[in-house]
């Protein structure tokens, strides 16, 4: 069998997933110990994606990063290549669908800190950003890490918005998902069982592992 | 708790409520988004001369074949490749194979320098769609043309792959594929470039019964064989196909 798109697909969910750790938590920082007008929209915004249709998310990106949108254009200068029809293209879209998960898990695990820990380490003399990276992300670390894993199943599987901005190209934009779409569509069952187990087996394997974190951290 | 069931009581009996077919049913033909454009006009015509009403439903001829063998009760099959009409009769999922004409397959390209198919490795085009070659009839006939002309292997880094034509047409209307393969049916406009019907193998267009005890799909088919149809159909490059026998 054709191993290749799956790799592709872990390759993608995985440098996704770096993105979205770094964006995500930033992100959550931001929505959850900042006041500024407009935060509860930029919220929503963020949101949006997890219940927005991937072909309309699909058509959006094509459009603002297509290859003669303003960003498109500066990145196929910088870089050679353009972002639609390449891996770039396949990682954005899996981070797009995934991000609101991370941001949604941190903002909720960070909110959830008792402000008195905070206060107290302040008064003490700790600078925001130290209290930031000592107290709150260690305290919300269970939280993170169970929206990470989430995160990066979700980008796994991404199927709606790649096969949108993607191309579907062999060995090169061809993940899983669109492997298995193809060969369902082509009437090669055979060729999409296996790697539909394998998916079906790791998203259980995730899920369960996200129930593990969140019990222990409730027994805490 | 009580609040709780009678919520779901409620969205119970909508969804059943919306099950119920109503007596005046339209006629649902399941169409290859490759000629859903001049079945459109077909569509008009029809219910103008019967009043009988249309509902259109499109996708790849594959995946709408697939969709009748999971059991999707289209009364009209229009495919854009015999082999998957013949597949479903084969299957006892359809009658009555009627080939309605051979499609065009067409080139275009926002570049200027390209006069033809054999300009495009020396063109300063990036990127060119068709669609997937394995499960859509004018992706197949794309990849065969392409390697016909022992370009396929020169060109085949610029190639992207739409889903359908219909995504294939997306690519270049979104300006991101520079120039596709797509069928002459699927456009509004006459701004393509001609390829020659001898470069690639015909693309047959058939259409199936899959409803056999519905009077208005005979219909349809009748009508289809009508010169006024024949001659939409042919506006939009579907020209009559007469097999060669050897």
């Amino acid at each position: 069998m054709n191993i290749y798109p799956l790799w592709l697909s872990f390759k993608v969910a995985f440098i996704a997933t770096t993105f979205n750790i770094i964006f995500g938590v930033l992100l959550a920082t931001l929505l959850s110990k900042t006041r500024f007008r407009g935060k509860e929209f930029l919220d929503a915004v963020l949101t949006a994606p997890l219940i927005f249709p991937p072909t309309v998310l699909g058509y959006y990106l094509l459009i603002l990063l297509g290859r003669h949108s303003v960003i498109g254009t500066w990145w196929e200068h910088v870089w050679g290549e353009p972002i639609v029809f390449t891996m770039t293209g396949a990682v954005i879209a899996a981070m797009i669908g995934s991000l609101p998960i991370i941001i949604k898990g941190t903002r909720s695990a960070l909110s959830i800190i008792d402000p008195q820990i905070i206060q107290a380490a302040r008064t003490l003399g700790a600078s925001p950003v130290r209290v930031w990276v000592t107290i709150e992300l260690p305290l919300a670390i269970s939280g993170i890490t169970a929206s990470t894993m989430l995160a990066f199943a979700k980008s796994l599987g991404d199927f709606g918005i790649t096969l949108m901005v993607a191309g579907n190209i062999p060995k090169q934009t061809q993940t899983a998902s669109l492997y298995i779409y193809d060969a369902v569509q082509s009437g090669d069952t055979t060729g999409a069982i296996l790697m539909t187990v394998i998916l079906t087996c790791f998203g259980v394997l995730v899920l369960y592992g996200v129930n593990k974190i969140s019990n222990q951290h409730d027994k805490l | 708790m009580k609040n709780v069931l009678m919520t779901i009581s409620f969205l119970l009996l909508v969804t059943f409520a919306s099950c119920q077919k109503s007596p005046s049913n339209p006629l649902q033909i399941a169409v290859a988004s490759s000629v859903s454009v001049a079945v459109n006009d077909l569509k008009k015509d029809f219910s103008k001369q019967t009043g009988i009403e249309i509902s259109i439903i499109t996708g790849a001829s594959g995946q709408l074949a697939a969709q009748i063998e999971q059991g999707a009760s289209f009364d009209i099959f229009m495919s854009a490749d015999e082999s998957y009409a013949d597949s479903l009769i084969d299957q006892n999922l359809a009658i009555n194979k009627y080939i309605y004409g051979k499609g065009t397959l067409v080139l275009i390209t926002s570049k200027l320098n390209v006069d033809s198919v054999k300009d495009i490795p020396s063109s300063n085009i990036r990127f060119i769609s068709i669609a997937n070659p394995k499960h859509a009839p004018y992706g197949k006939a794309a990849y065969q043309l392409l390697t016909h002309l022992n370009l396929w292997e020169t060109i085949r880094n610029r190639i992207v792959y739409g889903s359908n034509v219909r995504q294939t047409l997306q690519h270049f209307q979104t300006k991101n594929a520079d120039a596709a393969f797509v069928s002459r049916s699927i456009l509004s406009h006459t701004n393509y470039i001609s390829i020659s019907e001898h470069l690639y193998p015909a693309i047959v267009h058939a259409a199936v019964l899959c409803s056999f005890n519905n009077q208005k799909s005979l219909l349809f088919l009748n009508y289809l064989r009508s010169k006024k149809a024949k001659d939409i159909l042919q506006t939009h490059g579907i020209s009559p196909y007469h097999k060669i026998l050897p």
